[in-house]
């Protein structure tokens, strides 16, 4: 059921602002909306709140790898506002920290690859037993020093005037040319023939042992440093729920802020327009009237060029289906909550394509545990309930068609073809073809009434009839005269009735009564959609079929694998190798069943009815990511 | 072998090839899409489930695949002849899914790409990105149940 939206006008003093929005915050009650402009002081606020959340959030994921694991069921922490403050207070400590320990542990991890870099290339020169800042041109001689291929060593020491010492090297061997500076010219030219690379000891002194030793002890003095980083960082890392909770005070805090930039504002008083729910105006008043005496408060009904957020409210069974009908899309505003007239089909249909006792046991015991450890609140909450519904129904359905994880219920039971109770979808085909053309008539029918409820409620009689009974008569009509022999004769009536209705009057927006009757034709074509939408419930069928084959396939896998082994090895085998295969099939088919039985409400369901385009209610409020608010 | 059992072997065959194919690249382009979003948002499960969308034609191809191949006694055993036109026919009948698995995974595969697109940047959008590439899958679901009904259809032995 939609909830009426109120609109709030709320005045108060300047002095009573912080008050009144800190307790508008806590009822979660008033969705604010922006009227004023945002002013330099405010924007400024903001800017810098919006800046703290971002080095939070970098903090928290430079220490995430240091914090100690959490499981994944684990529930998110409860904490109070004030922990919250605390906490963040701590965190800003902690980023900055954080912040020190990750550039000081980037820079050594340089220094220490820059200096493994220089002892690789050292390496080659060990028994170089001159000091490297020495081997520069003299008035006489000139020094090359350079690495060359293996074989280019002999022509290398084949050069004339001058002197070559090989040193070490694996692939490329380590050199050292002496010459004359008169014959440098050619030596030269004959070298840049062999394929060498030249190496300069820029910088460096000392022999290359030295240097490597020298190296070598201050890479290990580094490395002692970074562990001394890394254990500082896991002494952070233990803390990292302090950011994370840090993160929360923040948002929450910008949140408010935002809000506040909303309101119209003069030197003394400030006016709050906002959105709230019509049964909680009451609410709202207590609230305000509990920190402020003077504060004005109204409540109007939305005018017409207003937009208020589209806000449902269903009973506890039924609540957690508007997850599915959210991720369509929230109802307009005056317009009709699909919610409760959608679940029990989507239930069933979720039902009928999964179809298995075991597959339905396993889907409910796997999300009662996650809503048992993980505590889950909002949309994931209502998903996981709306799962645990779709694993009742598979259960049933599941019972009727007679299978346990492919297993046939006569085989289990050794009994003879009691089972199953009503059809298999693999053996009786066209039966269970037509009872999900049956369910999808009745559902596409249903829809239509929904839509002539709605007009004639809205005093659209006309529309009603013409648009919406007409094609069920039309539809009804087709069905009574194909398949019910003694009245075929009504149905033949209801079918031309309909036809007469569409014809004459669905165009009857037009004044030509040519263009009319044109226009009724046009819409009569309207029939081969309902054709369409009513095959499309095939997808019931093959997805039942082909969840239930593939079980059946993975059994006789199993089986194979199980006589293939032998004995108590081969049964232990085929067991684990189940748990997984059917773990996997479980998986994909309720995923393809979530989706398949979704797609039927919003384009065959939705698609006579429902009007889409709501926005969602989002109250001034604690919205946050990584713990829950305790009030 | 007899020639009606080449043919019912062929079309197995075809039946789980062709989806296959189809279903390996359109996972492997909406993982290489996905993996370019994992670095920045924690939303790995909601991007496993779009990649995962265009895996069901490989699966429906495995089922039809086996389907055929037991009917015709190559898998499970038990001997059954397949005169040379029946084996025409069950070949006939895996077509559909055959080719309609392959060209409607590759296709669905680029719808999923386009909603992991999305997701990335809408992450709330997560319902109405589900819902696009399932729309194309409508079609494999079709290939396959006729492909079932006229195997299923075809009396051999």
């Amino acid at each position: 059921m939609l909830i009426p939206m109120k609109r709030l006008t709320l005045a108060a003093m300047r002095s009573e602002e912080s008050k009144i929005m800190d307790k508008l915050q806590q009822i979660s009650a008033v969705q604010v909306i922006s009227m004023g402009e945002m002013s330099p002081d405010e924007a400024q606020s903001i800017v810098k709140k919006e800046n703290d959340l971002l080095q939070l959030k970098k903090s928290a994921q430079s220490l995430k790898a240091y914090a100690p694991k959490v499981s994944p069921l684990a529930p998110k922490a409860e904490k109070t506002l004030e922990q919250l403050g605390d906490d963040f207070i701590l965190s800003k400590e902690i980023c900055d920290k954080t912040e020190n320990l990750i550039s000081e542990k980037t820079k050594l991890k340089g220094e220490i690859d820059k200096a493994l870099s220089v002892i690789k290339s050292l390496e080659p020169w060990r028994e170089l037993d001159e000091n490297l800042e020495d081997i520069r041109p003299t008035r006489s001689a000139i020094y090359i020093t350079g690495m060359i291929k293996d074989s280019d060593i002999e022509k290398l020491e084949s050069i004339e005037n001058a002197s070559v010492t090989i040193y070490g090297g694996e692939k490329e061997k380590a050199f050292l040319l002496v010459c004359l500076k008169g014959d440098s010219e050619s030596v030269i030219s004959k070298l840049k023939e062999l394929s060498y690379t030249e190496i300069s000891f820029k910088g460096l002194k000392g022999t290359p042992l030295d240097n490597i030793s020298r190296l070598d002890k201050d890479i290990a003095l580094k490395r002692a440093e970074l562990e001394k980083i890394e254990k500082e960082l896991e002494g952070l890392g233990l803390k990292r729920d302090n950011i994370l909770s840090g993160e929360d005070a923040v948002s929450i805090e910008l949140e408010k802020e935002l809000s506040k930039s909303y309101l119209l504002k003069t030197e003394s008083v400030f006016v709050l327009e906002g959105w709230v729910r019509s049964d909680e105006t009451e609410k709202v008043i207590d609230a305000v009237r509990s920190v402020s005496e003077s504060a004005y408060v109204e409540f109007n009904d939305p005018k017409a060029d207003e937009v208020p957020p589209s806000v449902v409210k269903n009973n506890k069974i039924i609540k957690p289906f508007e997850a599915v009908t959210n991720m369509y899309s929230r109802p307009a505003p005056n317009g009709i909550d699909a919610t409760p007239l959608m679940s029990p089909f989507y239930f069933l249909f979720f039902g009928m394509m999964l179809g298995d006792t075991g597959y339905g046991l396993a889907l409910m015991i796997i999300c009662f545990v996650i809503q048992k450890l993980k505590k889950p609140r909002g949309a994931f909450a209502d998903l996981i309930k709306v799962l645990i519904y779709c694993g009742l129904s598979t259960f049933i359905c599941g019972f009727f068609m007679g299978s346990f994880c492919g297993i046939d219920f006569d085989d289990i039971f050794h009994t003879n073809n009691v089972f199953p109770l009503l059809f298999d979808p693999a053996v009786d085909s066209m039966l269970t073809m037509y009872v999900c053309f049956g369910l999808g008539i009745v559902h596409l029918m249903f829809g239509l009434l929904i839509q002539a409820v709605y007009r004639i409620k809205n005093k659209d009689i006309g529309g009603a009839i013409f648009d919406d009974i007409s094609w069920v008569l039309l539809i009804c009509g087709v069905l009574i005269y194909a398949l019910a022999e003694n009245v075929k004769n009504i149905g033949l009536a209801m079918l031309l009735l309909g036809v007469f209705l569409i014809v004459f009057f669905a165009g009857r927006a037009k004044k030509n009564p040519i263009l009319r009757l044109i226009g009724g034709v046009k819409e009569l074509y309207g029939v081969t959609s309902y054709l369409s939408d009513i095959l499309s419930y095939s997808r019931i069928f093959a997805l039942a079929l082909s969840s239930g084959v593939i079980a059946v396939v993975l059994n006789q896998l199993g089986t194979m694998l199980r006589e293939g082994v032998g004995g108590i090895l081969g049964f232990v085998l085929m067991m684990i190798v189940m748990v997984f295969a059917h773990t996997f099939s479980l998986a994909i088919n309720a995923l393809g069943c979530f989706v398949h039985a979704a797609r039927l409400q919003y384009v065959e369901f939705f698609g006579k009815f429902y009007e889409a385009g709501g926005t969602e209610f989002k109250p001034l409020g604690y919205n946050t990511k990584n713990t829950y608010v305790k009030n | 072998m007899e020639l009606g059992l080449v043919y019912a072997a062929l079309g197995a065959a075809l039946a789980s090839i062709l989806p296959g194919i189809g279903s390996a690249i359109a996972v492997s382009w909406a993982g290489q899409a996905g993996a370019g979003y994992l670095t920045e948002e924690d939303n790995f499960g909601n991007i496993l489930v779009l990649q995962a969308l265009p895996a069901t034609q490989g699966i429906y191809g495995l089922l039809i695949a086996f389907v055929l191949a037991s009917k015709v006694g190559i898998i499970g055993g038990g001997h059954v002849m397949v005169t040379a036109e029946q084996g025409l026919q069950l070949l006939l009948g895996a077509l559909p899914l055959a080719v309609v698995g392959l060209v409607s995974a590759l296709f669905q595969g680029k719808a999923s790409v386009a909603s992991i697109h999305l997701i990335a940047k809408r992450g709330e959008k997560f319902g109405n990105a589900l819902i696009l590439p399932s729309m194309v899958e409508t079609f494999a679901i079709l290939a396959l149940l006729v492909s079932f009904l006229m195997i299923s259809g075809i009396n051999v032995g």
